[in-house]
């Protein structure tokens, strides 16, 4: 649990820097364009494709770090019981929709590789960029996973 | 199954799954998801999923989103929120009611370099609230006053609601930052008509506090040069077309990392909570704009909203009418849902709905930068209306010895400029769409 807790928030970290850097191309390409005229070629898909895989690496630490929104409004004044209930119901369904959504996006990166697509201006494979995806989704399954274990350990 | 049904049972579904407290992205993904299968097959909705993560993150326009984000959030723990409210009170923090005035302001300048209300609403509050208090304000004017000018976060373009609703509505989005300046400066001025007039009436819940040397005034009024900076770089930037609004969140945010870490300000420990409190808050928001995809696209399979704009637009049904009990709907949805959620599920269906209506004679895109300040408006109400106004929580979490109850009676005046703004901007469609006008020619 520490473990995955860890890597999680690495990985948020690590897309976050990966923001940064996409603010330092642009800022580059922006600066470049008004004193040269001359933008950083390939600006836009770089911060397509860049962008991409900081949002993605930032996936499972919303699970952890309490980022997904949930309408409270009618089950606040439930009983404990049964807000823990569909809490457990929350996470485990969480789990298998991650799950699926890392098989898709792992299939999408194949073929992707496969068909050999690549981008407008650099003509960079996109795989790459996609890759965070599957990796996103399966530390997500895992994150729910997780919460799951450990609220069960906190009803008994 | 026909569209129709299939879609009423969908909408059924998501709603059962979000009032049991399902994450609102995992109600979408499910609801849509079947809702797809359902019409289309399990194939297709095999097939479509492989593409949806990456085409929906890789998105140019929305990168802005993550990027406003990170903006706010060093600007936040850099300090620039303090400086703005601690110049502001060293000119008007003494008089009556000075400093409630001072928070308003602060509040408008902060949203306009931050493009989330409760950021705005938490920062402004930590900074202002203790200065508040021991000044003997009423508490329920402190608080009143940081609540509503929390929206002003959202309300004060870069809003990161409003680049959400582009994207659905598929508007451009500095067109509608631009249109919704006025808009948002209406809104700060009606909040501090609001202070004012609640001076007039008791002013004891205000009381002047010793004026400050001048030359206190001035080194507080030298301390806010980074902010005036970045406002003047960033939106003259963006405004004045030099900047695509991508661009200018990515400048904001190598600036006001700049600024915090040459003023000493920002070491790593601040910069790394700014980076995972940007990364929780943007995954929360991407997951729900996947679900929200999945499902739009099970809905456009079905062909309701066609339907519907095509039913409503012959119903004969006066269109103002329409427009009020729509905007209605959204203050009473408000009042259970957060702002985002709340345009990503219903602008879909409501707003081709809208577009297929004649108002005051405006053409398509006025028309629908227009009402797209209209909900922007209506769903930031829900900020700080009762029984859930996020705004009045966190302001409650920073002055946990002000009642619930209390911050809720001091928005109550608040709200009152709000619904009279709402009706101005629905009568005087210029307000909005002014801008627009003056940048074409």
């Amino acid at each position: 649990m520490v473990l995955l807790h860890t890597t999680c928030r690495l990985l948020a970290l690590l897309g976050g820097v990966l923001l940064l850097v996409v603010c330092l191309l642009i800022g580059a390409s922006v600066l470049g364009r008004w004193l040269w005229a001359m933008p950083v070629a390939g600006d836009v898909e770089l911060t397509q494709m860049l962008g991409a895989s900081a949002i993605a690496c930032a996936l499972p630490w919303a699970q952890l770090a309490g980022g997904h929104i949930v309408v409270d409004a009618f089950t606040q004044r439930a009983d404990v019981a049964v807000k823990r209930r569909l809490d457990a119901l929350a996470a485990l369904l969480l789990a298998l929709l991650s799950a699926l959504l890392c098989w898709r996006s792992l299939a999408g990166v194949l073929a992707s590789k496969a068909s050999g697509e690549s981008s407008m201006i650099l003509a960079l494979p996109l795989w790459w960029a996609q890759t965070p995806m599957p990796v996103a989704f399966a530390l997500l399954a895992l994150a729910a996973l997780g919460r799951l274990a450990s609220q069960r350990e906190g009803a008994r | 199954m026909s569209g129709g049904l299939a879609a009423a049972v969908g909408g059924a579904l998501l709603a059962v799954l979000v009032v049991l407290r399902l994450p609102v992205a995992a109600a979408l993904l499910i609801a849509g998801g079947l809702g797809f299968a359902l019409v289309a097959g399990v194939e297709p909705l095999l097939h479509y999923l492989k593409g949806l993560g990456f085409g929906r993150f890789s998105n140019y326009d929305l990168i802005s989103v993550p990027l406003f984000l990170l903006m706010g959030q060093l600007a936040a723990e850099g300090g620039l929120a303090s400086r703005l409210f601690e110049a502001a009170r060293a000119w008007i923090g003494h008089r009556p009611g000075g400093l409630a005035l001072a928070s308003v302001g602060a509040c408008a300048g902060f949203g306009a370099l931050c493009g989330s209300s409760l950021a705005t609403a938490g920062t402004l509050g930590r900074v202002a609230m203790p200065a508040l208090q021991q000044a003997g304000y009423a508490p329920a004017l402190a608080t009143g006053a940081l609540a509503a000018g929390g929206t002003l976060g959202i309300l004060i373009p870069p809003s990161i609601v409003l680049v959400v609703f582009a994207l659905v509505s598929e508007q451009n989005i500095a067109k509608l930052f631009l249109a919704a300046l006025v808009p948002g400066l209406l809104a700060a001025a009606g909040y501090l008509a609001v202070v004012a007039l609640w001076l007039q009436r008791d002013p004891a819940a205000g009381p002047p506090t010793p004026a400050p040397s001048s030359a206190a005034r001035w080194q507080a009024s030298r301390r806010v040069w980074p902010v005036l900076v970045m406002l003047g770089i960033v939106l003259g930037g963006l405004y004045g077309g030099v900047f695509t609004p991508v661009e200018a969140a990515a400048v904001g945010v190598l600036m006001s990392l700049t600024f915090g870490v040459l003023l000493g300000e920002l070491a790593w420990p601040s910069i790394e909570r700014a980076l995972l409190g940007c990364g929780a808050t943007t995954a929360g928001i991407f997951l729900i704009l996947l679900g929200a995809d999945l499902f739009n696209a099970f809905l456009a399979l079905t062909q309701l909203p066609d339907r519907l704009t095509e039913a409503l637009a012959t119903s004969g049904w006066p269109p103002l009418l329409i427009l009020t009990a729509v905007l209605l709907g959204y203050l009473v949805l408000g009042c259970v849902m957060d702002s985002l959620s709340m345009v990503l599920l219903t602008v879909p269906l409501i707003f081709p709905m809208l577009m297929g209506l004649d108002f005051w004679g405006l053409p398509p895109e006025p028309k629908a930068i227009w009402l797209g300040i209209l909900i922007l408006t209506v769903v930031e109400i829900g900020l700080v209306t009762p029984p859930f106004g996020l705004n009045v929580f966190i302001i409650h979490s920073v002055a946990r010895d002000v009642p619930l109850r209390a911050i809720f009676a001091g928005v109550l005046p608040f709200l009152v400029s709000d619904l009279l703004r709402i009706a101005l901007l629905v009568l005087f469609p210029a307000l909005s769409t002014f801008a627009l006008e003056a940048t074409r020619t």
